[in-house]
């Protein structure tokens, strides 16, 4: 239908040109038979009179010149014939008559010469023009013999041949369209006619005086033009409107009319500048043409791009749109040009229509237009949900209609993004071969990594009715469809949930409250059978609890075991450890403690791991364990929370390891204590180790309590509220997930394994002299002996001078006492209180104290 | 390596204590009076084997040692209805059942001539142990058998065992009552000094302190030995905890109280636990709903330490455990190193149901356990002077020369009050050095 409008229109144009020629027969006619021959000649002469006696006159200046014309006009005594008849003259020369042609009279006389032969069918005439015309060229005071003779030939030709369109051009763009005001027609020519050059106004006065002063014509001949010149002032008015009318029908359609043609140049409709139209028509034309303007626009923007397939399912959506509105733009064309026709049929000028009128009709439709075109400009560079985003911004708009018609638009326009957001949030499919919807897909990426890599969201195709929160609703409710159906190979629940919600919602623009509602009920239905699913049949708690149970050491008896077993062998080079051995440990740990009433499933996936060898490394730093965790609760054991476990872990080993090596120096000293007689050599150093000893049990057991109870715990408390409110959706469960994973370390642990390993170091060397301590003791106390012999005494001294050095690094000055500084001036108010349960009794706060008193005292 | 405790119950109140102990705990685990695992009891996550081990028919036998020199508690033990808990091979009455008549020296002397059948039972528990961490002796220290037979025991399993820890529970007499002991001071002190110097922790259950808060909390006037047993079964159950329901840290017993027990010497603990309710006693009523900081704060209100003692301004905390956090003035605490309340948190037995959802036992290493100590002291050398009773003492092979014994004891355990008088000033850390 559209499409045959479109090839209908140029018949219109053609039918309007019939009309123009009907009416301007009658001009034509009277021009066609008035000017004869003779009246050429007569005139020739009559100008070849006033040109000898125009040259002779000095002239002074265009004012001057022109007084002297107007009196002369006022003293000549002519005829109202003969006065017409100059007039007409006149109006000739004063016309706009831009010689085209070379400037050579000879070929001027050849064409004239021609064209007589032509036209009287015999060459006597043609023979008495070449006489009359060697008889101009004998002149010698003509000087503009070429222009008098195209000026003749054109008169002629223009009565014959040409149509009266040009010929009433000629007349009224003389500047003489309103007899009234002849003062003021130099003015009016140069307002109009800008390009009229100066000499044809001169040559148009200089005309005047000899029409004035030769013989005019009879009455008879001069009423023809008198009468043309009559009805063309009368009747170029009307007609011009109703051809205005007609022009604008297709200026409508964006085609150029005959006088209102398009200007490239300035990008709009512009009358043609040869004619006269008055000004406020003119103003009307202008404003109607305005609807061309944008017809153009839209009608372009349509065609290009309605078959253009990268536009996408939106922007064909949005053209089919723009098609239909113009659709019925066109039936108003067709009305207007009804009424046209009707009205120069009946030819009545009341028949109704008029520009103003047309104006007043095309009201809406301009308004239209324009709301069109400026969506046109907008989204040309846009697609998908971008597109309706910039539709959408426009609805915010004042004026009703404005947004009505625009929200229809979008309603439209976000068809195929609404159907594309219905597959996606009730069947999880993502259909968007245009890549208009905001949610994007990632075909490469592997199923493993399906939740975290697959989808993404492309905010800028996020429509903008639709909030960021509920987008994300939104990406989460298919992700989750997704991850429901191909991770948890549960399709059947997506395909009923489909079927039992899909079909009775068809969600479309303009009710956003309820696409929140049915986005919310979505949303919580699936995350929630995505969280059940994963309680259940993948048992996300209790691999939640494995891992707090085997890898941050919750199963007391498992480590214990297991730090039993491996202790000693993993002081040996890591190179000499073999992982089916340390397997046999686990599996051993396993059966020996409570780990062995644990699911199968989940002690199945606790493995042993060994970290990459490096040279010089013991089998502590490269023992781990290991928590294997496959789709699709990786998603939430993803492999960086799964390096935080063993990051945790490992902190947490060397802790007990240093925890056990405390409890074996402690139980040395303890049962040696009641073994052994007193030793005078040793008793210092026993004694002293003794209270270090102490002040590194009681440092790793607040470290180990802060991290275990204050920190681990209380962000699984945490992470098992999170878990129990059920609320939210996979995201927020990793994100709960990661939360109690960074709660525990983050700076905190790095900060404190510092200073962790640094006490270990010192902790090995304690451990050397209290078992060679214990030798001594132990050799002598069968004895009695209260001395140490003097040959052992030199081995003692490094010992005893070892033990100082390192009490005093670990404790106070160095180390201990800077970490305390740094925890109680930490911006986490947890970590302060670490520094004060590790000081609870302020010890190290006063023996900094002091070392400050006795360092200012030596300073002084 | 489930760290095993022997238990060696010995004299009339050890078994008495021991009785209530083993009952509690095989309520806990949900072990039947016939040491079979109750239904309701499968599900693990506790650690039975500690304290007991399984027979080849499943039954879950404790790790103890009951030995007396009289009939009447053992016998009252196996007609209980825990009889066949108990392996009857550990079990060792003496032959003529005659008792120590609350003779120190008699139950010591005695103890020697059957060192063999004692030692040969613990030999085969311990050869029976993976890894075992110690020995746990219940006792009191003021009469005949569980003084000086424990005695005994504690100097030789210091021989055998050089390597292996020896706690103690020792219930210390009322010294303000008078007992139908009459020669406990002699016994308390001879007992002190081998608690000094061959256990390496001692807790200590003052009857006095128990019987005033059986009175003072439990409004139970003049409580019953069952009674107050109870209590002491409580306590013993509750300090145990760690061990058996296995947790982060704490995890066995050294854990638990190496970072009590700074110096080997300074190793008597006292203890306070809330809120005893009509669970362990009957007629208690539980009136008040607690909470973790309210048992804190009660754990440290001296009414409810179960040592009664007479704090100086000078005295002190060397350490305190608790199983639940509070707050206590920095200044309690010694000044010659850090110290501060350390807090675990253990689990609950699901067995046992209790009228409170939080109870709590502090284990404290404070300075005024010398008051309790000095008491002894002053009731020893008041006898001593007056040289009142030492007959019977002098009848056995170590007193039969000299009393010598007596004043080593004696000088034994004033030097453990220095040491705690000196651990109550800075310069401890280099106590005993100046001596030089």
């Amino acid at each position: 239908m559209n499409l045959n409008i479109t090839n209908n229109q140029p018949k219109v144009p053609l039918n309007s040109r019939l009309v123009g020629n009907t009416s301007g027969n009658s001009v034509k006619a009277i021009v066609a038979n008035d000017t004869s021959f003779e009246r050429i000649a007569k005139t020739l002469q009559l100008l070849v009179k006033y040109l000898l006696r125009a040259s002779s006159k000095p002239i002074v200046d265009k004012d001057k010149r022109k007084t002297l014309l107007d009196n002369e006009f006022a003293d000549t005594d002519l005829s109202t014939h003969e006065r017409q008849m100059h007039e007409y003259c006149i109006k000739i020369l004063g016309s706009r008559m831009t010689p085209s042609k070379v400037n050579d009279e000879i070929h001027v006389s050849e064409l004239i010469k021609k064209k007589l032969i032509r036209e009287n069918k015999s060459t006597e005439q043609a023979l008495r023009f070449t006489t009359l015309f060697a008889k101009l060229q004998s002149q010698s005071m003509l000087t503009q013999r070429w222009a008098i003779l195209y000026f003749l030939l054109s008169i002629s030709d223009s009565s014959t041949t040409r149509d009266t369109i040009p010929l009433d051009y000629v007349f009224s763009s003389g500047g003489l369209y309103e007899p009234t005001v002849k003062e003021t027609s130099e003015d009016s020519q140069n307002r109009f006619m800008p390009n009229i050059p100066s000499s044809s106004t001169a040559s148009g006065a200089k005309l005047k005086t000899p029409i004035s002063n030769e013989n005019p014509p009879t009455a008879e001949e001069s009423l023809p033009p008198d009468e043309i010149l009559r009805n063309q002032s009368t009747a170029k008015h009307e007609i011009s409107e109703d051809l205005l009318l007609r022009d604008i029908v297709f200026v409508f359609q964006g085609i150029d009319g005959q006088y209102i043609k398009f200007n490239r140049e300035t990008d709009s409709y512009n009358i043609d500048p040869k004619i006269i139209v008055n000004r406020p028509t003119r103003d009307l034309v202008i404003k109607l043409s305005e609807m061309g303007l944008l017809y153009g626009k839209v009608d372009n923007f349509v065609k290009n791009k309605i078959n253009d397939s990268s536009i996408g399912l939106v922007g064909q959506a949005f053209c089919s749109a723009l098609q239909r509105e113009l659709t019925d733009y066109f039936r108003l064309m067709a009305i207007l040009e009804t009424q046209i026709t009707k009205k120069v049929e009946t030819g009545s000028s009341k028949g109704g229509l008029s520009l103003k009128r047309v104006l007043v009709w095309t009201q809406d439709s301009l308004a239209k237009l324009r709301i069109m075109s400026v969506l046109v400009n907008h989204c040309k560079e846009h697609r998908g949900g971008a597109l309706v985003s910039i539709i959408y911004k426009y609805t915010n708009h004042g004026d009703p209609f404005t947004q009505k018609f625009i929200n229809d638009m979008l309603e439209e326009v976000s068809r195929p993004f609404y159907e594309m957001l219905t597959r996606w949030i009730y069947e999880g499919e993502l259909e968007d071969p245009f890549e208009e919807f905001f949610v994007k897909c990632d075909d490469d990426v592997e199923e493993e990594k399906l939740w975290q890599l697959k989808y993404s969201i492309r905010s800028d195709m996020q429509p903008t009715f639709i909030s960021t929160t509920l987008a994300k609703k939104i990406f989460s409710i298919g992700k989750s469809l997704n991850f429901i159906r191909y991770s948890c190979h549960d399709s059947d629940w997506v395909s009923t949930q489909n079927q039992e919600t899909g079909s009775e919602k068809l969600l479309k623009y303009g009710d956003i409250i309820a696409l929140e509602n049915s986005i919310d009920a979505t949303y919580t239905a699936t995350s929630k059978r995505l969280l059940n699913i994963l309680y259940s049949k993948y048992k996300l708690m209790e691999h939640l609890t494995a891992l707090k149970r085997y890898l941050i050491l919750g199963q007391g008896d498992f480590i214990q075991y297991l730090m039993g077993q491996l202790g000693p062998g993993l002081s040996n080079p890591a190179n000499t450890l073999h992982r089916h051995n340390l397997t046999g440990t686990l599996e051993a740990a396993i059966r020996a403690s409570n780990a062995q009433y644990d699911d199968p499933e989940i002690l199945r996936r606790l493995d042993v791991r060994l970290l990459e060898v490096s040279p010089g490394e013991c089998g502590w730093d490269v023992f781990s364990l290991d928590y294997h965790v496959d789709s699709p609760i990786n998603t939430i054991f993803t492999p960086q929370a799964m390096e935080e476990y063993l990051r945790l872990f490992n902190f947490l080993w060397r802790l007990k390891r240093v925890e056990y090596g405390l409890s074996d120096a402690w139980r040395r000293q303890t049962t040696s204590a009641r073994n052994l007689a007193e030793i005078e050599e040793l008793k210092r150093d026993i004694n002293s180790s003794r209270v270090v000893c102490n002040e590194m049990i009681h440092f790793v057991y607040q470290l180990q309590y802060y991290i275990l109870f204050e920190v681990i715990e209380c962000s699984w408390d945490e992470l098992v509220t999170d878990i129990e409110k059920k609320s939210g959706d996979l995201d927020s469960l990793i994100e709960a997930h990661n939360r109690y994973l960074n709660n525990n370390y983050l700076e905190r642990v790095s900060t404190i394994i510092a200073y962790i390993l640094q006490y270990m170091i010192a902790l090995e060397e304690l451990y050397k002299f209290a078992a060679n301590s214990d030798n001594y003791e132990f050799k002598y106390k069968r004895n009695n002996a209260i001395r140490v012999p003097d040959n052992l005494k030199d081995t003692l001294k490094p010992i005893q001078q070892k033990l100082a050095d390192i009490s005093l690094n670990f404790k106070a000055i160095n180390e201990l006492m800077n970490f305390l500084t740094s925890l109680a001036h930490h911006h986490d108010t947890d970590l302060r209180f670490l520094s004060v349960r590790l000081d609870f009794n302020e010890f190290y706060h006063h023996a900094s104290e002091k070392e400050g008193n006795n360092n200012k005292g030596k300073r002084v | 390596m489930p760290r095993e405790l022997i238990t060696i119950q010995t004299g009339q109140c050890g078994n008495q204590i021991g009785m209530e102990f083993w009952g509690q705990l095989c309520a806990e685990h949900g072990i039947s009076q016939d040491g079979i695992l109750e239904d309701f009891a499968t599900e693990g996550g506790d650690r039975k084997d500690v304290f007991f081990y399984q027979a080849d028919d499943e039954h879950y036998i404790p790790r103890a040692l009951l030995l007396d020199l009289e009939p009447r508690v053992i016998n009252n033990i196996l007609a209980s209805k825990y009889a066949n808990l108990y392996n009857p091979e550990n079990i060792y009455l003496s032959k003529d059942g005659g008792g120590a008549g609350n003779i120190w020296a008699y139950g010591f002397s005695q103890a020697e001539k059957v060192c063999e059948d004692i030692f040969e039972m613990i030999d085969r528990e311990a050869d029976g142990s993976d890894s075992l961490e110690g020995f746990m002796l219940l006792h009191s220290i003021a009469g005949g058998t569980g003084s000086g037979m424990g005695s005994f025991l504690l100097e030789r399993l210091n021989e055998r065992y050089p390597k292996k820890l020896i706690q103690t529970y020792s219930v210390f007499p009322n010294n303000e009552e008078v007992s139908d002991v009459v020669v406990q001071p002699y016994n308390s002190i001879l007992t002190l000094k081998r608690l000094t110097e061959n256990a390496d922790c001692v807790i200590v259950l003052d009857n006095a302190a128990l019987t005033r808060i059986a009175s003072d909390r439990l409004h139970i006037q003049n409580p019953t030995f069952a009674q107050t047993n109870q209590l002491v079964s409580t306590v013993m159950s509750a300090s145990t905890t760690m061990l058996r329901y296995p947790g982060y840290m704490n995890n066995d017993l050294v854990g638990m109280i190496a970072s009590l027990i700074p110096t080997p010497k300074c190793h008597y603990l006292m203890t306070a636990y809330t809120p005893f309710t009509s669970d362990q006693v009957e007629k208690a009523k539980s009136v008040r709903k607690t909470t973790v900081l309210d048992v804190m704060r009660r754990l440290l209100q001296p009414k409810n330490k179960m040592v009664s003692t007479n704090p100086s301004k000078k005295s002190c905390y060397i350490s305190v455990l608790n199983i639940i956090q509070g707050e206590a003035d920095p200044t309690d605490f010694i000044p010659w190193g850090p110290a501060s309340i350390q807090v675990a948190l253990t689990k609950k037995s699901p067995y046992v149901q209790t009228s409170h959802r939080v109870s709590g036992l502090m284990l404290a290493n404070h300075t005024s356990i010398t008051s309790l100590l000095k008491r002894t002291c002053d009731h020893y050398d008041r006898f001593r002077k007056r040289g009142a009773f030492l007959e019977q003492y002098k009848k056995e092979d170590m007193f039969a020369d000299n009393l010598e014994e007596f004043d080593s004891a004696r000088e034994s355990v004033q030097n453990l009050i220095k040491e705690y008088e000196a651990c109550e000033s800075p310069d401890y850390i280099h106590y005993g050095i100046a001596k030089d």
